[in-house]
Formats: structure tokens, sequence, C-alpha cells
């Protein structure tokens, strides 16, 4: 029997729907401060002078802080970006001009948040307003500079070229040309906002309690911001209520905490975000405009080549970024087999909310982009949408992409087919032609995506080659408490995930024991030697670098317990069979009533080992296991080598029809068909792939980040900013199918991200629902007054063209 | 977010007369909505102290109130800026006199306002209409002042 496999109830949900759960802004304490961050309401403003007094003059005031203290006790975070980017001073609080509105400006710490807030408002802020850029294209004209100290708004530029493509496009049938397609600003709203508590010791240590779901990105940028050794950043979390990548860059205000400790004489600071500051200042998604865009098919509608020039807006801080000007080469061709890509990626910060990873971060907005490429072409050339995909995909595995990347199974034809069933696609065919007649808009879109996992850093060098990452790892240990109860330590820093419940199955395979046997420690925190450089969740990468940590640690526990089970039994350890006796979990010798069982055996090496007589002094039922995938450094100069190890897939169809009087998007039906190889858990599996469905289609028709032009975000509450809830939620016919991955241990793939697969569906849904009414749909935001707009203004003329031979 | 808006009115008084009104702090502050206080700085500059308000966000504001540009007997124009609970404001307005048919003035003017942080984010869809009655509190406000028969007709 195995459990992996099994919809195994979630060992977390037993606390977490009791409300028994432990998230930072639970955490307690006699003395805390709290800390209230004053914002910049200008997204571009010249700070002329900060007057403290009137706050720091309240009682109950422990501290304020302002930019001259951050220069005082900090150094600028580390940049990842080259040349100019490099130079880039970001710290955590305004210092001589604020760059996006809502930056944090200054800083209180009070004995209570409500004290602390009010005297926010007391710090008088003189600033000088500056005009603003607010776009990406304005800011490479380099007229209004962000960073005025290095002489440029533009952070990166590449070109990724392979194969031939000018004889492609010399020999194709048709060429077409689309002008512009803009991939729109939105994030994730987690239930728990960011939260810090943070406490500078007397001994020159900091320790945090946050939810940061990077530690070791997190301490290896605030240790010299801190200017501290970095062994002296203690880094913890406990539950955290979702992250979708967002929290990777929450150290700019760990470090405000951390220096408000500092301040105060060691009191632990506590921060915690509120839901507008997190809308307007922590971190937004890729957004990205692509330009010039050609396609170059052959006579049956397989395309043959792209073109295209793609500008991202980084915000005002390259906070991780320009990575994404690589991540997004992890799916350069999406599903698709063309061999001949140019695609020239430039980066520009402006004044708007620094961009940060969110779900399916960069590959989304190119995975939208070829399904973009794929249903307009499919539309101008009248070939369906299905056969179009069926024309161009991918179908033979592993497969090497133009660039290197590695896909390690899939079948997506198969998952179309499924798809197609769940929906009941000739139903809605039929549907959508008699609406069609009587001149209603519907549509039926596919969308079909990938969510490649397990991050190789190497790729990171592609960006900026002198940065010394590579590769990954993940950390697992386990051991036999003193009870005999097995302990798993994992490094992976969940965020709602169910990591504990997934190792548990892990673990119980294994072992041939029970999952409820197994306890998976809560939480994570940098001082467990379970943390490595690469530790957290992220990149889709815990059931192949979590459980193949877990399962390789399970290998060296159990090589121990046979070692010493062999030598107290007095047998061979070929004879010895694992699994759960009248004793509890036990190792026996086969066919015999001898056996020793896990308190035993965790007796004798902790509490009883003079019965050792000085035998198997590396037994010590307490291993480590480092899993490293197989990857190498990446051609730096090609841009070519495998930038992840697996690829998840998901292919969507959503049927809609479009509301005459609001505009607003129905969806009258949504099927999603998931392919993460062997599924662990599939209750888990589904609930991820139910999740990325409802987030991306909120996505697709609701959540916009907007700015005014003077760089106000106008949609900065939950009343304008409209996160998806189970009222908007359609009915999603799930089904799943498994192409095992060869390169994990288990089969596995990472999934969580799920690759955006609704925003590409509904962008095809719409298109096809008002193609016939000259709409090609070039934004990915297709909400209903955007909707209104699309049908008063029909673009196809000015949008798309085709030049056939 | 910026909101423009523009229109004129009469007032019984000359030309010069509704010149030296508006182009004076003094007597052009306490013509603004919910006008408490003026602290001048130098002839030109100075702060007013006004109730701001949408719905339940309410507090004082400073405005930093500057006379701008003058041109006996025709021209007078102010800019400023100000600060309410986390938000900001910055506004210039201008006011050009001509005489009008049948005597008196024709002031002609202009406003544009533009609004920054918690306030658009918050009440953005609020803040036109509020403005735009705020403005009319201010014409009418001058009107009283120079013309007290007009008050209630000012075109904005």
């Amino acid at each position: 029997m195995s459990w992996v496999g099994k919809s195994l109830r979630r060992k977390e949900d037993d606390r977490l729907v009791r409300g028994h759960g432990l998230f930072t802004d639970d955490e307690l304490g006699e003395g805390m401060l709290h800390l209230y961050i004053l914002r910049s309401p200008y997204a571009h403003a010249r700070i002329n002078s900060i007057d403290t007094s009137a706050a720091e003059a309240l009682p109950g005031v422990a501290c304020v802080l302002t930019g001259k203290d951050v220069l005082e006790h900090c150094d600028p975070y580390m940049q990842l970006g080259p040349g100019p980017t490099a130079e880039i001073l970001d710290y955590s609080l305004a210092r001589d001009k604020a760059l996006y509105q809502g930056e944090p400006v200054a800083a209180v710490a009070a004995e209570t948040p409500q004290l602390a807030m009010d005297a926010g408002q007391l710090i008088d802020v003189d600033y000088d307003m500056l005009d603003a850029v607010m776009d990406v294209e304005t800011a490479l004209e380099n007229e209004i500079l962000v960073h005025d100290n290095i002489g440029t708004n533009q952070t990166w530029n590449g070109v990724y070229e392979y194969g031939d493509v000018d004889q492609a496009f010399a020999d194709a049938a048709h060429v077409v040309k689309i002008d512009r397609l803009h991939f729109h600003r939105y994030s994730s709203t987690p239930l728990e906002n960011n939260a810090c508590v943070a406490e500078w010791t007397r001994h020159g240590e900091v320790e945090f309690l946050c939810n940061n779901n990077f530690a070791g990105f997190a301490k290896q940028l605030l240790a010299p911001g801190l200017r501290l050794p970095i062994e002296k950043i203690r880094v913890r979390t406990f539950d955290v209520g979702g992250a979708f990548g967002n929290k990777i860059w929450n150290y700019v205000y760990m470090a405000l905490c951390a220096l408000a400790s500092k301040k105060t004489g060691g009191r632990r600071v506590k921060w915690s975000e509120i839901r507008t500051e997190h809308l307007l200042a922590s971190g937004h998604g890729n957004e990205r405009t692509y330009l010039d865009t050609e396609v170059a098919l052959d006579g049956d509608g397989v395309i043959t080549a792209i073109r295209s020039r793609h500008l991202d807006d980084c915000g005002a801080y390259t906070r991780y970024e320009p990575l994404g000007c690589v991540i997004f080469s992890q799916v350069l061709a999406a599903t698709y087999k063309l061999r001949n890509i140019r695609i020239e990626m430039t980066q520009a910060v402006t004044n708007k909310c620094p961009v940060v990873p969110n779900r399916g971060y960069s590959r989304m907005q190119q995975l939208w982009f070829m399904e973009r490429v794929v249903d307009i072409c499919a539309h101008e050339l009248g070939i369906p949408a299905d056969e179009m995909r069926l024309k161009n995909y991918i179908t033979d595995f592993p497969y090497e992409t133009p660039n290197g990347c590695v896909y390690d199974s899939g079948d997506y034809p198969k998952m179309l087919d499924m798809a197609k069933e769940l929906v009941e696609w000739d139903k809605w065919v039929a549907y959508r032609d008699e609406a069609r007649a009587a001149g209603r808009h519907v549509g039926i879109g596919i969308g079909t995506t990938l969510d490649s996992g397990t991050n190789n850093f190497g790729q990171a060098q592609i960006m900026n080659p002198y940065l010394p990452f590579s590769g990954n790892a993940e950390a697992c240990i386990i051991r036999l408490d003193f009870d005999g109860a097995v302990v798993v330590t994992l490094g992976t820093g969940p965020s709602g995930q169910g990591h504990e419940t997934s190792a548990s199955q892990v673990v119980a395979d294994e072992l041939n024991i029970d999952p409820a046997m197994v306890t998976v420690r809560s939480g994570f925190d940098t001082n467990w030697n379970t943390f490595v450089g690469h530790s957290g969740s992220y990149a889709s990468q815990f059931a192949v670098t979590g459980l193949s940590a877990v399962h390789g640690a399970c290998q060296k526990l159990k090589a121990e317990m046979r070692q010493l089970a062999a030598f107290m039994l007095e047998a061979s350890e070929e004879d010895l069979v694992l699994g759960v006796g009248d004793e509890g979990p036990e190792l026996r010798v086969k066919g015999t009533d001898k056996f020793v069982n896990y308190w035993a055996m965790s007796n004798i090496v902790n509490n009883n080992n003079a019965v050792l007589q000085g035998e198997l002094p590396d037994v010590t039922l307490n291993v480590r296991h480092v899993y490293r995938p197989p990857f190498k450094v990446p051609d730096v100069e090609k841009k070519f080598g495998n930038l992840t190890l697996t690829y998840a897939a998901q292919l969507h169809i959503a049927v809609v029809e479009i509301d005459p009087a609001t505009s607003r998007v129905e969806i009258k039906a949504y099927a999603a068909v998931d392919d993460c190889g062997t599924v662990i858990n599939p209750q888990i599996a589904h609930g991820q792939v139910h999740g990325a469905t409802v987030h991306g289609i909120g996505a697709a028709i609701m959540e916009s980040f907007d700015y005014d032009e003077t760089g106000n975000l106008l949609t900065s509450t939950f009343s304008d900013y409209c996160p998806i809830t189970s009222v908007n939620t359609p009915d999603i016919a799930y089904g799943n199918i498994e192409t095992p991955s060869p390169f994990s241990y288990n089969g596995a793939k990472g999934m969580g991200e799920g690759g955006g697969a609704p925003v590409h569906t509904m962008s095809a849904a719409v298109q096809d629902a008002l193609h016939g009414a000259g709409v090609i749909v070039t934004d990915s935001f297709t909400s209903p007054p955007r909707v209104f707009d699309m049908i008063r203004n029909p673009n196809r003329e000015t949008a798309v063209s085709v030049d056939s031979r | 977010m910026a909101i423009k808006f523009e229109g004129d009115f009469t007032v019984d008084v000359p030309r010069e007369e509704a010149y030296a009104f508006l182009s004076d702090p003094n007597k052009f502050a306490p013509c603004l909505p919910t006008y408490e206080k003026l602290e001048m700085k130098d002839e030109r500059t100075g702060d007013v102290t006004v109730k701001v308000g949408v719905g339940k966000i309410r507090g004082s504001a400073t405005v930093e109130l500057a006379l701008k540009d003058e041109q006996p007997p025709q021209h007078a124009a102010y800019d400023g800026k100000g600060k309410i609970m986390g938000s900001a404001f910055n506004f210039e307005t201008a006011f050009d006199m001509e005489e009008a048919q049948g005597g008196g003035t024709l002031v002609k003017w202009t406003g544009d306002l533009t609004l920054f942080g918690k306030l658009v984010a918050l009440a953005g869809g609020l803040i036109k209409p509020i403005a735009k009655k705020d403005i009319k509190r201010m014409i009418d406000a001058i009107q009283a002042a120079l013309s007290p028969d007009k008050a209630s007709s000012a075109a904005g």
C-alpha cells in the first residue's frame, strides 16, 4: 500500500480550521512595540525636509525612523542587475526622493498600533512634486529619470535569438503582424498580509519572526543591508497565510522593524501590513508590453518563427529584477514546437510600485503572449483554435527547446481532449453558433500553459554573469526522537501548500508506517540545519526539491536503522523488514518474532549507548540530506541551458457570453485539466489547481492595478481592486492526467503556481466572442469597461495584419 | 487625479475693485470653503487652514497659498499645495477680469486641482462632485463679498 497518491486530509488543517494557527500577527509580548509606516502620497517627489518633532513628542512613541537613520545604519540592498542597474540605491526608506506612491518615507514605533499611526500623521514631510514616468515606453526615453544617479531608466536589455529566424520568414506562407499586446499589472492577495516581528538582541543578533517565503534570499540582502554578518540574522516563520511569491521581498520591511528595535534598545517591534498598503506598495506582478510581433507560418498553419520586442515595466526598484528578463525564457516557445525565435527583452524602471515575483512569475507573461499569438493567427487564418494548437503542440518528450530547456514529459493533445470532454465542447460550439446567429457574443477559448518548476539559479548569470548563483538545493532532516517518534524537519518554508501532509506521506511510504506516526515540524527557521541558500517555497518546486530531500533523508535513516537493528537483533540487514507491530513502528527479522521498535533503537543511541560498546559510531538516527538537481551553469553568451527541471502543464477551456447591457464576461462553462506528473496528494493538487484557476479568472476580468497619469494608484482597496470570491467563481470541471517526470525520483512536477492558464483562456474566449465584431484582444485584462471599449472601438484593422504569399 | 474647472461670474463692482479683492490673499483666502484661518508669511504667501473631508474621512488641512501672478487690473493667479491624512493636493487658480456689458465686472476663472494619495484611493469617485460643490461655494463667497445680490447666480 502506498500513501503517496492518496487524498490524505491535510495535517495542517486541524489547527488552522480550529483557529489555532500561529501567524506572525498573533505574536504578542510584553513590551512589544508596533511600527507604523508613513508612505509617500506622490509617485515622484523631492523630499526637502522631514519634521518628526511632533511625532516624537507624543507620549508612547519610542522612536521615529527617517531616511537619515537608514543612511546612518544601513547599506543599500544588493542589486542583481548588471551595469548601471547595479548602482541603484535601494533602502528601506526613501532618502532624498520618493519614487512611487506608497514608498515608505518614515516609520514610527510606539506602544500600540493606534498610537503609532496617530504619531505618523504628525510627521511633516515637505515634498516638491516631480513629473512622474508612468509607462515603460516613456521611461525608455530617459527624459524623466527615476534614479538620477544611474543616468538611465533602462535596467536590462538582451536578445534571445535561436534558429534561423530570417530564413523562416523568407520561407513563410503567411506572416501575421501584431502591432501591440499588453499584459496588465496585478498581483496576489494572500489572506495574510506581510508581517514581521524583529528583535535586535543584546548579543548583536537580529531575530525575525515573519512570513517571508525565501529566507535564503532575505538573509543575503538583510545582512549587508543591516551591516551584520550573515550568521547574525535569524529568520523564523510559522503558519503563513499564502505568499504566492510576493513575500520574497518583504525584507525591506523586516529591516525597518530591526532598525526600530535597535534604536529602542532591543525591544521587539512588530509591523503588520494593512490591505491597502499591500495593494499599494507590497509588490506587483510583471507588466509587459509586446511590440512589433511578427509570426511566420507555413501553409498548414504551423508556426515556424516569431520575432518580437518585449518591454517590461518593473516599477521603481529592481527588487528581484531584472531576473524576470531571463525567467520568461524558461518557457520561451511555450507548448509549441517552433525553433526560430528572436525576442528582444528590455526592462525599465518607472514611478510605479516595484515588481516582485508573483504566481507564474514572468513565465505567465510569455505564455500569455504565445497563446495570444496562436489565437490571433488561428482567427486570422480561419483555423479553429483547437486544430491550431494540435498543429503546433510539442508531442515528443523529453523535448529540448531552442534555448536548451528540457521539457521532461507531457501530453498536450490528451489534455485538450480531456478538457473538451469535461467542458462539453460540442454542446457549447452549437450554442455559440446559434447565439452568434442571433447576434449575441459567445466565445470559447483555450489556454495551454506551463508551470516550470525547480529553478536552475544559474539562469541568473544570463542576466548578470557576475552573480554567484547556480543550481538549486533543498534539505531535510529526519530523526528518531527519544521516544522513537519520527520527526521531520523541512527547509521548504511552507506558506499554506500542505508540506507537512505531503512529506508525511512520503516518509510513511518509505518507512512502511502510517502518516499519523510522522511529525513534520511546522514552520521554518534558518537556525535549523535544514536551511540552505535556496530554502523556501517559491518557483513550484516543493514536490521535486522538498520531497526529494525528504526521500533522500529517508534512505539515510533507513540505512542507519538497518545497521542498528541488525546489531541489536544479531541479524542480517537483508533479512529486516520495516513496518508497524504491536509495539509501534519497528524493524523485524522477516518471518520471526524478533523485532526492535523505534523507541528501543532511539534509546540505545541516545540514552543507553554503552551497550553499543563503541560499535556503530556513525549511527545517530538523526540524518540530513541535501537534494541538488542535476543542473549545469547555462551558456551565458548563447543564453542556452536547462533553466528548470520539470514542466507541469495546464490546459483550460472557457465558454463565455458577453452581456450586451453591461459588457460583463459571463462564464458559462469552465474546464481545467492539470498534468503535474505523479500526484502526491490528489486533494492538495486539486486545491492548488482550483486556487490558481480562481486567481487567474479574477486576474483576467476583475483585478488590475490602474494608475492615473500623476501616479495615483486608483485601485488600492478591495472596492476597486476586486479579488474574485466564491460568488464570482464558476463551477470548474477538473481533470488531470499524469505524465511522470523522468527527472524527479517520484515522477512529480512542481505545480503550485499554475502558469496563469485562466488569463490566457479568458483572453482567448473573449476574442472568440468578439472577433466577428472586429475585435482583437490585445490586453490581458478584460473587465466590463475594457470589453465595452473593445466593442465600441473595434481594433482589428490596426491591431493585426496578414501577409499571405 | 487631476481635475480641471472653469467658469465665469459677474460682480457689480468695477474691475479695479474686483482685482483688488482677488489679488489680496487676505481677502481671497476667507472665500475658500471651510476656511478657518490665514497666517501670512509675506505679502504674497500664507498658510490657510481649512476643514476638508469626504464622507467619514475628515480633518484639517493647511494650504500653502501663494499669489503667483498679478497683472492689474485684469489678472490674478494663485497656486497652492497642501496635505491631509496621508494625501496631498496641488492647485492653481486664475481670475481674468473684464468689464461686463451693462456695468460691473465679468470674472472668468480656471482651476486645476491635482490630488495624490489615500484620498484618491478611498474616495476617488466622490472627489470631483465634492470639489465642484466646493468651488461653487468659493465663487458664491467671492460674489457675496463683492456683489451680494448675485451671490447665487455663479456659473461654473
